[in-house]
């Protein structure tokens, strides 16, 4: 087996990251993993997934790279194309986004910039 | 040019065992040369990729989609960290399935370059993985390295000398 290594930069990165930054990133990650799921559940490929959802494969390739923000509309359209609910698709981010909207919300965390305004900062209304 | 693959604990988890390179006996791998050398510049971004791979090692595994891959020749899983149209860094890395991955070091991909080929930063990090994947390939077949029997991990690596 490897040597197991670490580093102070390594380090650094695991202290220096905030709790909003990961919970994105963590989002995005596991939203494009989902859908993935479901489009193979449903036997389709990635072209015949962007002629249901009427977007170019180019689209698809980044929202499911893991790194794209979704907007709202565009995952409850997702939800419907792919004939689930809203809860059946984010149903694995679900814990992460009530962790997320609460820190959110919480008057020690409010964002100096518009760090909220990704889909999930409106989502405290509708949940 | 020699080089040891080395396991990074806080980024490895259940998903995927996250491996780095250490080249000619340096004291760091690529990998942590590429986050000190950009860090100060592109915070943001190095911040994306560091949580990008741990979220990969803990929670989703190493899937397709999250790497651009054919960077490297056919078939030997050198691909890059799957970078948006207006981000400024490149990672390259060896990609084993869902389960590995090896990182290797990156640079900043300049707006007019268009392939690896026309920047020398990023070709030589590229070329880098490109032979370091290509022995590791050789010495599996050679079953001088191996997975585990839960095939998550490489069994047998040291430091090799690559001619």
């Amino acid at each position: 087996m490897a040597r197991k290594y670490s580093s102070e930069i390594l380090n650094e990165m695991m202290n220096r990251i905030s709790p909003i930054t990961k919970m994105e990133v963590s989002i995005k990650m596991r939203l494009a993993s989902r859908i993935q799921d479901l489009i193979v559940e449903k036997g389709w490929t990635k072209s015949e997934f962007a002629l249901k959802v009427n977007k170019q494969p180019s689209e698809i390739t980044k929202w499911l790279s893991g790194t794209h923000t979704f907007t709202m509309d565009t995952i409850c359209e997702i939800a419907v194309d792919l004939d689930v609910s809203f809860n059946e698709l984010i149903q694995s981010n679900e814990t992460v986004i009530k962790q997320y909207v609460s820190i959110c919300a919480s008057p020690q965390s409010q964002p100096k910039t518009n760090e909220c305004i990704s889909p999930v900062g409106d989502f405290s209304n509708n949940f | 040019m020699k080089y040891e693959l080395v396991e990074l604990e806080t980024l490895s988890g259940n998903c995927a065992t996250i491996y780095a390179v250490i080249v000619d006996n340096e004291e760091s791998t690529l990998f942590d040369q590429f986050l000190q050398g950009h860090l100060a510049i592109f915070s943001k971004e190095i911040e994306e990729i560091y949580q990008t791979v741990s979220i990969i090692g803990h929670e989703t595994g190493a899937r397709q989609d999250f790497f651009k891959e054919r960077e490297g020749k056919p078939g030997d899983g050198v691909c890059a960290l799957y970078d948006k149209e207006n981000s400024s860094l490149r990672l390259y890395c060896i990609r084993y399935g869902t389960v590995a991955i090896v990182l290797g070091g990156g640079a900043v991909k300049p707006k007019a370059t268009r392939a690896w080929q026309d920047d020398p930063k990023l070709k030589h990090q590229a070329e880098l993985m490109i032979k370091i994947s290509a022995d590791i390939m050789k010495r599996i077949r050679d079953k001088e390295i191996n997975w585990s029997r839960d095939g998550r991990h490489l069994i047998g690596l040291g430091v090799f000398e690559i001619e």
